[in-house]
């Protein structure tokens, strides 16, 4: 992953004009940057080739599954947010990931996803003035 | 010493206003301590849309009482359940937790408490007498000096970082690149934004923090099954939170000790909390008489550590106000909100915002006597916060983060932005790749940039400015040592891994 950002820092300097230790152009940063970052990624992974006996397995035993359905859940907020409103939205948003934390009980969790987003509501719209959509509903 | 600015920090410090963000900071400070997990960083990252909103002053206030606040909540934690609550209290658990199960529990949470006051007292009296002096030496800096010495932050953060100093630095190097998202302010070019016109502005600085602390913590947990985090906490009540006379004769010394450990660990660029606990841990091993007895529930172990970490966390403040450099990533994040606020930390700072200055020290006098009034009394509502389940919590978190995120700009991008830097994090933490430095780095980015271009055109592009320099060199010189040490043992153990290699084939 850092290689490529270094190689994408690298290309972009060069196209914006790097220019030279006089006269240092747009592009002298990012390309310099890229060029470190390269060094360091190759240095770390090449290491790593070498350690490969001591690598632990970071993904066996987990459940990384549910990182990746958290992710999902929140991805979809900001569309939800657009087409629903500020505080349906949220509910939405809550109940999912109350289920998808372990809170089995839908009384409870519906509840408690409603009660915190009028909370919410109340903190950020009232107290902090801040505007969210209305959706298409032009509820909350 | 001006009386005249003494007296109106104090007057301005009972404002309403001001006095309510202190004891909120506090509180929240001490809440977030006690929690495991969610520490004052990922904190003072989601409250950012928040500080936005307030006066400046308010939100200084607000986030350095989120900081020292940590600190003291962060050794009930480690005493009571053996988990440390925030980074800072890590080692406490060695002596802490022994003693809380030997019964002594109230000993232990009431030195750690009186060691952080007198540790946050020593480090704002130092606040007070060392900003004034450092800033007029810093006048003498030049962007040759502010680029060597940003860089030695951050050479130094890497160095003293937990993991391999690699892929700090890379952590760092991203962070840099992160911060050259968006306009050039030499040419006013473009860069990296890929045709994406909401990158213009650069990557917003809540979403980005937002995510790598707070979208990214909860990411980490939530692999782990729900039985594998609940806690055990130590049942029974517990007494005797005044420590005894002989306690006081028992831990003293090493709560002076801590206190200027922590104070000057502090001040250091990449020094912080953590690494001056550890220190003064250490230190307090080597000076004492029964070495060995460290680890089975000694009250100079939780004293010490405790005591500097408070100081630590007061004394980062000398650096960022006087020259303008953060010294750890909380101090990033607090120089970025003052940044947005029109505060910039400097030489100069003091100068032309006396009240301001004086407000924020006598905020943190009055933050530190309500933590120490307030903690001790409240030790069986922290418990209590100790059971909050982390179903509950985590959502709140992710909740809180996604409007908060949103209510800075009205924008649904910065959404993405933060799950997006929260899904970095997540596999930045994963592998071992710290995120501090990647913070430090981001914040000081258009800076070492500006001063690095400033200085080589000054220089009509000779790098040796960098070395005829007298401070621009010192700084230099100390981050190549620092860079050797920490290549050396590097490079000889690659060399022995890649004959194995060979020797294998």
């Amino acid at each position: 992953m850092f290689i490529v950002a270094g190689l994408v820092a690298c290309i972009e300097g060069i196209s914006l004009a790097p220019g030279n230790f006089h006269h240092p152009g747009p592009g002298f940063f990012p390309f310099l940057d890229g060029v470190i970052l390269i060094f360091l990624a190759s240095l770390v992974f090449i290491t790593s080739f070498f350690n490969k006996e001591k690598a632990s397995p970071l993904w066996v035993g987990t459940k990384w599954y549910r990182t990746i359905i958290t992710m999902g859940i929140l991805l979809s907020f900001p569309f939800a947010l657009r087409l629903l409103g500020f505080v349906l939205s949220a509910s939405i948003t809550m109940s999912l990931l109350f289920y998808h934390s372990g809170l089995k009980r839908w009384s409870v969790i519906i509840s408690a996803s409603v009660g915190t987003s009028f909370l919410c509501y109340f903190i950020f719209t009232i107290l902090l003035r801040s505007e969210f959509p209305r959706g298409l509903l032009g509820l909350f | 010493m001006d009386f005249g600015h003494i007296f109106s920090g104090i007057k301005l410090v009972f404002q309403f206003q001001n006095l309510s963000y202190c004891l909120a900071g506090v509180f929240i400070g001490t809440l977030i301590g006690v929690l495991p997990g969610l520490g004052p960083m990922a904190t003072i990252a989601i409250l950012l849309p928040l500080c936005f909103k307030i006066p400046a002053l308010s939100a200084i206030i607000l986030m350095a009482g989120i900081y020292y606040g940590a600190q003291y909540g962060g050794s009930t934690t480690s005493i009571l359940v053996n988990i440390p609550g925030e980074s800072g209290s890590v080692i406490t658990c060695l002596d802490g937790h022994p003693m809380a199960k030997q019964g002594r529990a109230g000993p232990a949470l009431g030195i750690a408490a009186f060691g952080s006051f007198i540790g946050a007292s020593i480090s704002i009296i130092g606040l007070m007498f060392i900003s004034k002096p450092l800033a007029q030496f810093a006048l003498k800096f030049g962007p040759p000096e502010y680029f060597s010495l940003m860089c030695l932050g951050l050479i130094i953060l890497t160095y003293l970082g937990q993991g391999s100093m690699a892929k700090a630095l890379i952590s760092a190097v991203f962070g840099l690149l992160l911060s050259l998202v968006g306009v050039d302010i030499f040419s006013g070019k473009p860069r990296l934004i890929f045709g994406i016109d909401y990158l213009i502005d650069g990557i917003t600085l809540t979403g980005l923090m937002m995510g790598l602390f707070g979208v990214s913590e909860v990411f980490l947990k939530l692999e782990y099954a729900e039985e594998s985090r609940k806690r055990e906490i130590l049942e029974g009540k517990i007494k005797n939170l005044l420590p005894t006379l002989q306690d006081w004769k028992d831990s003293w010394g090493s709560i002076l000790r801590g206190s200027f450990t922590g104070f000057f660990m502090g001040m250091l660029p990449g020094g912080g909390v953590v690494v001056s606990s550890f220190l003064s841990y250490g230190i307090e091993k080597k000076v004492s008489k029964q070495p060995e007895k460290f680890g089975t529930g000694l009250i100079q172990g939780v004293a010490a550590p405790e005591t500097a970490n408070n100081a630590a966390s007061t004394s980062s403040f000398i650096t960022l106000l006087s020259l303008g450099i953060p010294t750890n990533g909380i101090m990033a994040i607090i120089l970025a909100a003052l940044v947005i606020h029109g505060i910039t930390p400097g030489p100069l700072f003091l100068e032309k915002n006396p009240d301001f200055f004086w407000t924020f020290i006598m905020s943190m006098y009055l933050g530190n006597i309500t933590l120490v009034l307030l903690n001790l009394p409240l030790i069986p509502v922290w418990v209590q916060v100790l059971r909050v389940p982390s179903k509950i919590l985590y959502p709140l978190i992710l909740l809180f983060c996604l409007i908060g995120v949103y209510s800075v700009r009205q924008s649904t991008f910065d959404i993405l932005i933060m799950i997006f830097f929260g899904w970095i994090g997540y596999l930045m933490r994963k592998y071992n790749y710290e995120v501090a430095p990647l913070t430090m780095a981001f914040v000081l980015g258009p800076r070492i940039e500006e001063a690095l271009r400033q200085s080589l055109l000054i220089s009509r592009g000779s790098l040796s400015i960098f070395l005829t320099r007298p401070i621009a060199a010192i700084f230099f010189g100390i981050g190549a040592i620092l860079l050797i040490t920490s290549l050396l043992p590097f490079l000889k153990q690659t060399k022995k891994k890649m004959e194995k290699f060979q020797d294998d084939l």
